[in-house]
């Protein structure tokens, strides 16, 4: 009895240490950052924007965990596609939320993203957006993107245009007008005209 | 996933116009955005004349209000309406008119009633009309005349490309620099401001923005893929006294994205 005893003592304390020494080295491989812009796991708000961003502020990268989705050319195209999509269809609203989702993505990861969401921020036409742009334009490595995001700034802060009021033409307008068109329309005839003796009787640029 | 309603109207239009005959359909749509400079005169004493120049911006939005008033359309302002443009679009209506083929046809369209309306075409007396135009010579390649009314070599013909054919596969990407033309006015008449420079005179509001662009194409063989982006300046008409005669500064951007013709 006794022998027994001690070896499955033994036993037991070498399966102990080899599992303390396997969760060990297995928690040392996949504990990422919370934070971390590759995270397999997206940040939670805002949930449409499906590029992670990546400032401010940028967060250590920490060595890739052995569980990220990695996206074929097609996929990620596909991703870019549609958040510029979204971007496009946000542009047009007037609600907080689209000017929000807009801004998130100027710090998107991909470029294109980054630079539909500047667009996206000029058409949605908020004065809201300057202080984003501006923070994120400091924070910006690209010179390019730096200047763009700065235009764009400057951009919402002017007055828009006034083409002027519409008013209705006058009958002599409207006589001027006809004769306009008639010469205009002479001009065009004799233009044609000459191209068709000039390359007749083959089409031009054939 | 839902689909956007950006791209179910896109996608509708782009398939109306398939229907009708065309040989490729992918409709995208243009994003136009700039700034106008513009000056003011006054006279705060005898004999003292003063100049100010003051800046406005301009967006989409912008560009369907000078389309609204131009058109009568109203509904062009409404949340949702935007501006769609198909380059690959054989304009049968301009071409009738030169003897030359124009490709590149211009729409409004709203993502939320589904409407649109056509912003070039034959008036009642069979005349073409037009309010919008894109006029570029570079793309003999994928467009057989260039596009718009750009007709005229001594303009600027000249592009650069790098491009990657693979025959085995059916695909094929490029990206070029080419020279542009985007031209919106409000007199109908007042087209094919490259044959006819100075015709822009005549119009109440306009602008033009002429420059350098860009123009990313891919085929993947499932999908066609276009990015085009216009930046450059030009002049504008504003009816506003104010702003009569700015100088415009502007950046055009379009995409579109269909299935592979062939």
């Amino acid at each position: 009895m006794r022998p027994k005893f001690v070896f499955a003592l033994l036993l037991l304390a070498l399966l102990a240490l080899g599992a303390v020494f396997f969760l060990k080295q297995h928690l040392g491989n996949v504990a990422p950052s919370p934070t971390s812009p590759e995270s397999a796991t997206p940040a939670p708000p805002p949930a449409s924007n499906v590029m992670a961003s990546v400032a401010p502020p940028p967060a250590p990268i920490p060595a890739a965990p052995a569980s990220t989705i990695t996206l074929t050319p097609e996929q990620r195209q596909a991703a870019i596609d549609a958040e510029t999509d979204r971007l496009q269809e946000w542009s047009m609203n007037d609600d907080p939320a689209s000017l929000s989702n807009i801004l998130a993505d100027l710090t998107n990861s991909e470029k294109e993203i980054r630079d539909a969401a500047i667009e996206a921020a000029k058409q949605f036409g908020s004065t809201n957006a300057i202080p984003t742009l501006k923070a994120v334009a400091a924070n910006t490595t690209d010179p390019e993107e730096q200047i763009a995001l700065l235009e764009a700034a400057n951009f919402l802060s002017l007055p828009g245009v006034n083409w002027g009021s519409t008013t209705p033409k006058t009958p002599e307008q409207i006589q001027a007008d006809a004769q306009r068109k008639a010469e205009r329309e002479a001009r065009r005839q004799a233009m044609q005209n000459r191209a068709l003796n000039q390359n007749s009787p083959a089409a031009p640029n054939n | 996933m839902k689909p956007n309603k950006t791209l179910i109207c896109v996608m509708t239009l782009g398939t109306m116009i398939f229907a009708a005959g065309k040989v490729s359909a992918i409709p995208g749509v243009v994003n136009v955005s700039g700034t106008a400079l513009s000056e003011t005169d006054s006279n705060p004493s005898s004999g003292v004349s003063v100049g100010k120049v003051t800046k406005h911006g301009f967006k989409t939005k912008d560009v369907l209000s000078l389309l609204a008033d131009a058109t009568t359309n109203a509904w062009f302002t409404d949340k949702y309406s935007q501006l769609v443009y198909d380059p690959d679009a054989y304009n049968s209506d301009a071409s009738g008119v030169y003897p030359y083929n124009v490709y590149g046809i211009f729409y409004v369209t709203n993502t939320s009633t589904h409407a649109f309306t056509r912003l070039d075409g034959l008036d009642g007396e069979g005349y073409y009309y037009s309010y919008v135009e894109f006029d570029s010579y570079g793309f003999y390649s994928l467009w057989e005349d260039g596009l718009g009314f750009w007709h005229d070599s001594g303009l600027g013909e000249n592009y650069a490309e790098s491009y990657k054919e693979n025959e085995n596969k059916g695909t094929y990407s490029s990206n070029a620099t080419l020279q542009g033309l985007l031209y919106i006015h409000d007199d109908p008449y007042d087209y094919d401001i490259t044959d006819f420079p100075g015709i822009n005179f005549d119009n109440t509001n306009a602008i033009i923005i002429r420059g350098l662009g860009t123009f990313k194409y891919s085929d993947n063989s499932t999908t066609e893929t276009e990015l085009l982006t216009l930046s450059g300046s030009g002049d504008g008409y504003f009816s506003s006294s104010a702003d009569s005669y700015p100088v415009i500064t502007g950046k055009v951007t379009f995409k579109a994205k269909g299935p592979s013709v062939e």
